[in-house]
Order: structure tokens, then sequence, then C-alpha cells
């Protein structure tokens, strides 16, 4: 499902050439749980953000699904975070000014085409079970259920990949478990599930884990 | 994106950041208010010399001679020393000058106190020639014109009616002399100047001359065109007319005056479109700066929304679609801002003409064109900040909020 060959990244600095990833290869099969550890600036959040099409590798290749990504447009990048992957934040980014029902929507409206006719958003906010908030903004509902509302968004256009940059990171010690259990029962339905932790503990409940330092795989 | 998501994406995003939206739309609004209005006020003020002159004249198709030089100021009246315009030039107007349909001839004098019924009242007291009625088209309310010059009889305005309670067959006495009442007037409204064309009294013109006033010598010759197009010439030919009958030699200065409704009204106007000026500037002023305003504002909600903007690339968003997102949201302030604008505008316009009970003079072409140009502001402020939401690069902007 996921191929990652020999993929780099190199940011320009202001007079350096800051390497964030230096020859990461590495394979994901369709229905693990990863979870990626590793201190602070070894690459984790780089490599999450390859994986999922929001930044490109400056050298090496990456193919998501049977498509090769590296060389892809915008249009196409956006196109396959659409349809094949969904983000769920540490901070939750949810829109301030759309209800959560609004924010679980936010995909479909880029979908172009792939939209179902009838809306699943109700559904999922129904399964990460926060229906009763729908009509809330991301104000006046608590870090939990905000993180469970930007679950239900990422898994609104049915993705085969869901990424997960430190999803209990912002959460206290029960809700983050409820909100990892709920991670957990979506890997098994069969989504396949990359997740980025400092925590031990959630990452001991992965499949497997994937230690970064320095941007490469140790 | 469909134009209905964009829509729908623009419509959340103003009316939910109401204070942003009110900023970044007033100076628009103040913009389309002030087109509108100086647009409706210009249109109006046209309607209302125009109807002024229409009531005082029947017509604007008029010249009319008055005596006195062009040092003269005022309306000459009955009272003056100036007895330079006599009824042989009246009718040598009339009989002379090509062009010439009818000549109507006048004296008047102001504050002449009428009484009847006990009462009395300070009225204009106009000695008028019997084809007057017809000449300015005044229709009578009651009883009728009198035809004949000499006799002793009175229309009266409908306010001079009104304040002496008189009727027909009533008497009144004018300076003294009295007049049977044989007809009342309809309501004429205001003359140019705003002077009231109800409070006045028509006489005959031999009585009011030999009674009243004591002199031959007229205040106002109407004269009727038959060409109103051709005004310039005739009022030429009437100032040729008249000088050659007054003596007056090359380069001596006329001892009369002719005007012509049409030059007042196009002075009136020009003056009136001085002021246009001025309001197409705080108009244009105000969209200009509307304009930027709303740049400025898109800029900061890019700046303040990169979060959003990251969020949404995140979720499948292109760059387009965020340009067209934030493109939308100027473009959708803009239109609003026209069509308060445009709202208030007309508002206003009708509330000042409900006022001045005149009709109301909004100019739809001009201000749709307005409105026109402000989403076209919108349009235009809108584009860079817009683009500078969609180069926001969401793997920056999302590593900045990871720990």
């Amino acid at each position: 499902m996921i191929e990652l060959q020999n993929v780099s990244k190199t940011y320009a600095g202001r007079s350096v050439f800051v390497a964030a990833l230096s020859d990461v290869s590495l394979s994901i099969e369709a229905g693990e749980f990863v979870a990626i550890v590793g201190p602070s600036g070894s690459g984790k959040s780089t490599l999450l953000q390859i994986l999922g099409c929001l930044d490109t590798p400056s050298a090496g290749r990456y193919v998501l699904d049977g498509t090769s990504v590296e060389k892809l447009g915008d249009a196409e990048l956006s196109c396959l975070r659409n349809r094949h992957v969904g983000f769920v934040f540490q901070s939750f980014n949810l829109l301030p000014r759309a209800t959560a029902l609004e924010n679980v929507e936010l995909p479909l409206l880029y979908a172009n085409g792939a939209t179902p006719s009838v809306s699943p958003a109700p559904l999922l906010l129904e399964r990460v079970g926060v229906a009763h908030r729908a009509r809330h903004y991301p104000a006046e509902l608590s870090g939990g259920e905000q993180q469970r509302v930007a679950i239900a968004r990422a898994l609104v256009m049915k993705p085969s990949l869901l990424l997960a940059d430190e999803p209990t990171g912002n959460l206290d010690a029960a809700t983050g478990a409820q909100v990892l259990r709920l991670i957990h029962d979506l890997n098994d339905e069969g989504l396949t599930v990359v997740l980025v932790t400092h925590d031990p503990a959630v990452a001991a409940k992965a499949d497997r884990r994937i230690t970064l330092a320095n941007g490469r795989i140790a | 994106m469909t134009i209905a998501t964009l829509t729908k994406l623009s419509w959340r995003a103003v009316s939910r950041s109401r204070v942003r939206t009110l900023l970044s739309g007033a100076g628009l609004v103040i913009g389309v208010l002030a087109i509108t209005i100086t647009v409706a006020t210009g249109e109006g003020a046209r309607r209302a010399v125009r109807g002024s002159f229409k009531a005082m004249f029947g017509s604007i198709d008029v010249l009319f001679v008055q005596p006195g030089g062009p040092a003269q100021r005022g309306m000459s009246t009955a009272a003056d020393a100036v007895t330079t315009l006599t009824p042989d030039d009246a009718a040598a107007i009339a009989a002379q000058v090509n062009g010439v349909r009818e000549v109507g001839m006048a004296q008047d004098a102001p504050n002449i106190v009428a009484e009847a019924n006990g009462q009395n009242t300070t009225t204009s007291l106009w000695g008028v020639s019997s084809n007057w009625q017809s000449l300015h088209g005044d229709s009578v309310a009651s009883g009728s014109y009198f035809h004949d010059t000499d006799a002793r009889v009175a229309v009266l305005g409908s306010d001079v009616a009104r304040v002496l309670r008189v009727s027909i067959g009533q008497r009144l006495r004018l300076s003294g002399i009295e007049f049977d009442i044989v007809g009342v007037l309809a309501p004429n409204g205001a003359g140019p100047g705003g002077i009231s064309l109800d409070n006045i009294v028509y006489v005959p013109l031999g009585t009011a001359s030999r009674r009243v006033f004591n002199k031959t010598a007229l205040n106002l010759v109407d004269v009727a065109l038959v060409t109103p197009d051709a005004w310039q010439k005739t009022q030429g030919d009437v100032e040729k007319l008249v000088r050659a009958r007054h003596a007056l030699a090359p380069g001596q200065i006329d001892d009369f005056r002719v005007i012509a409704p049409r030059a007042m009204i196009a002075r009136m106007e020009s003056v009136d479109s001085g002021v246009a000026k001025t309001l197409w500037w705080v108009g244009g002023l105000g969209l200009g700066l509307g304009g930027v305003i709303v740049a400025v504002l898109a800029v900061t909600a890019a700046l303040q929304r990169r979060h959003e903007i990251a969020t949404c690339r995140a979720c499948g968003a292109t760059r387009k679609d965020i340009l067209l997102q934030f493109w939308a949201e100027s473009v959708c302030t803009a239109t609003g801002a026209a069509a308060i604008g445009v709202l208030l505008g007309v508002g206003v316009t009708a509330l000042g003409a409900t006022m001045m009970r005149a009709k109301l003079a909004v100019d739809w072409p001009l201000t749709l064109g307005a409105a026109l140009a402000t989403v076209l502001v919108g349009i235009l402020a809108g584009y860079a900040p817009a683009r500078r939401a969609a180069s926001v690069d969401p793997a920056i902007v999302l590593r900045e909020a990871a720990p």
C-alpha cells in the first residue's frame, strides 16, 4: 500500500540546507497499524506529511496505492489527499466558524464529483459518539469531542489511510485512551493507520514501530 | 469546486465573521450610497426645476421679456419705476417676430392686501391679458376666467380663496378697490425659487393698469414659441426688435431682458452638476477606499486563517480552491455592500422625496452601474489577497502547529 524508496527531504534554510529526512525506505501493508516514534526534530512529522501527500520528497520514490506520488502536481496531490488519506492532528484543526457537522463535511466540498448523494457525516458523528454535538461550534466542544469530530472528518471520504499526528497529545489520559480505542477499532475494520507519537504506551499498542532519529530510520 | 459550494462557503465565511465583513463592506456601502443619492438628487433637482417652471409658465418652451436692463436685479414688479416695456412692444413681438405663437402681458405687484368677509391677507396681484390662462395652462377649479380686459373681476389662487373663505359671486377688495370674484384656480404649487403660485390674484390687465397701478408699462411679456427648439434664434430676434423699438444705439445697453427658462434650467443644472461632481468624487473615493479596506482585511484574513487554509488543503482543497474561496468572500462582501448601499440610497432618496413631496427620482441605470462598479471593486481588491491565501504552504503551517 505504501512504498517509500530512499526518500529524502531537505529544506532550504537561510544559509544552509536542512535535511529533515535522509534516505528513508519503508513499506506499509494495507490494514497495518504503524507507530512512528522518535525524539522531537527527528523527522516524524515530515515523514507523515510526505505519506499524506502534503509534501513531496526532495529525492526518492513514494508509491501510494499504486500511484507514484513524487512527480504529481497540486491538483493530483490534492485529489489523493481527498480520496485516500484522512488526517488527524494533535491540535484537532477544526474550522472555528463551522459546526461539527460542517467540519466533518469539509472534505466532501473538495471531492469534485466523488460526493455521495447522502452525506455520511451524521452517521460518522454517531459512530464517533458526538452526534448530539453536530450543530455545535468547535469552541463549544471539549478536547475529546473535538478530536472525535476530527476523526469523523478524516473518515468521511472513506480513505484507505489514516494519518494521526500525536492524536492524544492534547487530551487527558482517559479521553486519550478513548480516542486511541476508536482508532484501533477503525484499524480492526481494515483501515491502515500510521500514527506519530512520543508516548511509548501509545506506540506499544501498534502492530509495528518505526523509530526515526536525525531523519533516518534507526 | 462548484459555484453552489463556493457560494455556500463564502456566505458561511462572511456571515459568521460579521465584524470583519461589516468593516470590510462599510467603505463600499458609503461609496454606493453616495453615488445613488448623488444621482437621485441630481435627477430630482432637474425634475423639480423643470416642474417649477412648468407650474409658473405652463411650459418651459417660452421666453419672457422684462423691463429694465441686465443690471436690474430680481423680478420686476409694477411698483418699480422702470417703464421701458409697453403693450405696444408686446404687440410688435407678436406681429413681427417669426416663430412667436402668442404673447401674454402682465403687470404684477407683491404684498397687496386683499380683504373679503372681514378677513384679509397679503397676496400678489397680477393684471394679465385674457389669454394668460390658456397660455399657462392654469385650470379653473370653480367659476371661470375673465375675457373682458376692463371688467372689475378677479380670479383667485387657491390659497387666497381658502384664507379669505370666499366663493364665486362674492366681492373682495384689492388696494381698496372692489372686484367680483368670478373664478378660483386649482392649486399650482411652487414656481421657480419656491414662490407660491397659489397666493395670487389675477385681474384683467386693463383694470389693473388703470385702477390699481395707474400706468400702462408692463412687467412681463410672455412669448409662446412655435418651435421650442429654436428658442435661441427667437430670443435674438425679440431682442433685436425691442432694441430697435426702444431706439437703442449700438453699444448702448438693453433696457429690457429676455429670459429663456431653458437657459435658466441649463444654468441651474450646471451649478447642480458642480455639486454632483463633488458627490461623484465622494462616491468614487468611497469605492476606492472601500476597495483598499477590502484588500487589507482580506490579506489580514489570509494571514490569520493560515491554519484553516492548511486544514482545508489537508482535506483535499487545491490551491485554486483556496484562491476561489477567498476571492469569492471579497466578491460576496462587495455584492452585499452594493445591495445594502443601493437599498439605503433608495431608502434615503424615497424619504427625501416624501419629505419634499417630490416624486422618487432614482436613476436606475446609473444606480445599478454603481452597484456593478462595487462588485468589480470587490473582484479587483480580493484577487491579490486570495492569491496570497492560496500560496500558503500547508506543510509549513501544520509543522508549526506540531509540537
